[in-house]
């Protein structure tokens, strides 16, 4: 990998938690790594700490000196970037959300084909090992017919972005589903092998972006129920429910599942991985592109893997209703003007 | 209602800001300013298209942007004692500079210590040791000092605020009694629980805001009815439909709690000190994780010689002065303020949309 070059496109939160770590263990590429951020000043920060002597403020500037980006910027920023670097021939690993809407992220695959460049996606929970077990389950079989999945996930939210992109209403009234929701419905459409059919979106959003959300869906043979919350520590479960039994994950334990077939007892399965830490999975994915860009591998998560999702979240989000939320909306307290 | 300029909410990310944000929005005040210590608690109000404003109150510069055409200020933030004081005194000074027609400081009865009976505004306040405590009595000493100088100030001290999103009296507490780690305490639990919903604080607030007899003035707000700890514990088990609560007695309760003390100072040291090597080593070994979750717990669950202290003191918080000067008239029953709590903690927590459909 020594011969190449990459650029790091945002210095803010995702690339202190994910990939500061995954390029450190990347020593031999860091003579030839550009850091790019709209403020300067945090760039050369994460240049001085990840031993390159490269950083700028504007990412037009590099895009014919490297080969390949990562793209850690907040992601309404990830189309037109994408986009910038796609049509320059060079290749793209992208944050998730890989774009906001479905339409973006069609124009992007297009033009990754059209250039001969991959795009990947940083979709990070399908590398968990009992998430993969769990599809190994599906497609062999062994589960049966899948015939209702319940997902519920959900913590306070705690991401220490720079900016407020994620959660401030001038930006976006995109929330949770556009957030963890783009993990969750890419790996339902994943298990399932298709994309379901909305039945019904709700949130709690008054105008802003909405924390908590709840989609109801289906396919020919199976229902699908997942809430997101963040606002709330909750505890968090993933049911499979098969006609040759039931499967329950507690989505924070990528090591771990349990199996109870149909009229027999309960397994506890344990998935050791090389990968020990979230960002380990991230350093999986970045080693993955390199080697995509050097022609070795192939990606392991590209743009086409997650459009069913991407374009799922733009159906809920044209159907979107509120909850009713009787201890938010009932003003019984006179609040008077003397 | 009518502002000059912005209303800016101090602790808008938190429980109580963040209602008085939601309340006043939805009643139609359009000049919000919500004040954020860090974006990442902005999820709640983020709701709502309001301004969001990030400022630490140690900042003086993003305090002065906050500030800009600001005509009322609502502190509602809170933190560490260099936070609760020297943020306190910054801001208030800064609207004692720019002339705002109303502050209001939420202080907290926690300024009253030990003290037993029914306590009213006007008795003297006695430093305790207590960190809280103190800097809540210290800053509220430097509000009346700016206000002796012009500041239009109110403090409000309200009394244990319970409601959707309270992490302190509600999911907590919820959370130990359905984990079954607490139930009734005996004698320990028969103090006074002097419970106000969280809409009748706000309902205070917005009076003070444009009562001018508010001004100069310091109120308790407490709800319209006083309970004991345990029947506070109590209800909540019998609203949510917990498993039976386990009867514990004032010895043995007390016994678990000294038990866990030098547990409790283990812990905080490990905490201060060496957080970081202790995440390194849960996130490589599952084993020492769950050792160290079981350990979280069992501190988390097992009450502390505070608590029972707070839980067996014999209080009772006067709102005659908020009556009889702003018309504070608290609305939410124990009853009601629990129902809709419970709402919204089955809405949180249950896969659905929480209307039992």
């Amino acid at each position: 990998m020594t011969g190449l070059s990459i650029a790091l496109i945002g210095c803010g939160a995702a690339t202190t938690s994910y990939y500061i770590p995954a390029l450190k263990k990347l020593p031999e590429i860091s003579e030839n790594l550009i850091l790019v951020d709209r403020d300067l000043a945090r760039a050369k920060i994460v240049a001085e700490e990840l031993g390159s002597s490269q950083f700028t403020d504007n990412y037009a500037e590099i895009l014919d000196r490297v080969q390949g980006v990562i793209i850690a910027v907040p992601h309404f920023l990830h189309y037109s970037i994408s986009m910038d670097c796609l049509r320059r021939r060079v290749h793209v690993f992208c944050e998730k959300p890989v774009a906001v809407t479905g339409g973006e992220l069609r124009s992007m695959i297009d033009e990754a084909a059209r250039n001969g460049v991959a795009l990947c996606v940083n979709n990070t929970r399908r590398l968990f090992p009992n998430f993969k077990h769990i599809k190994q389950m599906l497609v062999s079989g062994e589960l049966g017919t899948l015939q209702a999945l319940r997902m519920l996930q959900g913590e306070k939210f705690g991401w220490q972005s720079l900016t407020g992109f994620y959660v401030d209403p001038t930006i976006s009234s995109k929330g949770v589903l556009l957030d963890l929701g783009a993990h969750l419905l890419d790996l339902a459409c994943w298990w399932l092998g298709e994309k379901p059919q909305i039945v019904q979106f709700q949130d709690d959003s008054f105008g802003g972006p909405e924390s908590v959300a709840y989609v109801r869906a289906k396919t020919r043979d199976c229902r699908l129920d997942i809430k997101l919350n963040r606002l709330s520590d909750i505890k968090s479960y993933y049911a499979f429910h098969g006609t040759k039994g039931v499967v329950e994950c507690n989505p924070d334990d990528w090591g771990a599942l349990k199996w109870t077939p149909r009229g027999g007892r309960t397994t506890e399965m344990d998935f050791p991985s090389q990968e020990r830490t979230y960002k380990e999975f991230v350093g999986t994915l970045v080693n993955n592109f390199l080697a995509v860009i050097e022609g070795k591998e192939k990606p392991l998560i590209q743009g086409t893997d997650v459009c069913p999702s991407i374009e799922l979240i733009d159906e809920c989000y044209s159907k979107r209703q509120r909850f009713s939320l009787p201890w938010v909306e009932n003003i019984r307290v006179a609040l008077h003007d003397q | 209602m009518t502002s000059k300029g912005k209303i800016l909410v101090t602790g808008a990310g938190g429980f109580i800001g963040g209602r008085v944000i939601e309340m006043l929005h939805l009643t139609g005040v359009q000049s919000l300013r919500a004040a954020v210590r860090q974006w990442a608690s902005c999820a709640r109000i983020g709701r709502f298209p309001v301004e969001v404003v990030k400022m630490n109150l140690l900042d003086d510069a993003e305090m002065a942007a906050a500030m800009d055409g600001v005509s009322e200020v609502i502190h509602c933030a809170k933190g560490s004692r260099e936070g609760i004081v020297e943020g306190t005194r910054r801001l208030a000074e800064c609207a004692y500079k720019k002339g705002v027609s109303r502050f209001i400081y939420l202080s907290s009865i926690a300024v009253y210590g030990k003290a037993t009976g029914t306590l009213e505004e006007g008795m003297p306040l006695a430093h305790t040791g207590d960190e809280y405590a103190d800097a809540k009595i210290d800053a509220e000493g430097i509000c009346q000092e700016l206000g002796r100088k012009g500041l239009p100030v109110s403090i409000l001290r309200p009394t244990i605020v319970y409601g959707p999103h309270s992490g302190l009296w509600t999911e907590e507490v919820i959370a130990k009694l359905a984990a079954g780690q607490w139930g009734t305490f005996g004698e320990v639990g028969e103090g006074k629980c002097n419970l106000l919903y969280v809409d009748d604080l706000v309902g205070a607030i917005v009076a003070c805001l444009y009562d001018k007899r508010a001004i100069g003035q310091t109120f308790n707000i407490s709800g319209p009815e006083v309970v004991t700890w345990n029947e506070y514990f109590s209800r909540i088990q019998k609203d949510l439909e917990l498993p039976p609560l386990r009867e514990h007695t004032k010895h043995g309760s007390n016994v678990r709690a000294l038990m866990m003390e030098p547990v409790r100072v283990v812990a905080r040291y490990v905490r201060d000190h060496h957080m970081g090597t202790v995440k390194w080593i849960a996130e490589r070994s599952r084993l020492l994780k769950s050792c160290i979750k079981s350990a979280e717990a069992g501190i988390k669950g097992t009450p502390s010689l505070g608590e029972f202290a707070l839980w067996s003191t014999d209080a009772i918080y006067s709102i005659e002065r908020a009556k009889a000067t702003i018309g504070f008239v608290p609305c939410f029953s124990i009853d009601e303020g629990l129902q809709l709590t419970h709402q919204w903690y089955r809405h949180q927590e249950s896969l659905g949309n929480g209307d039992g459909q």
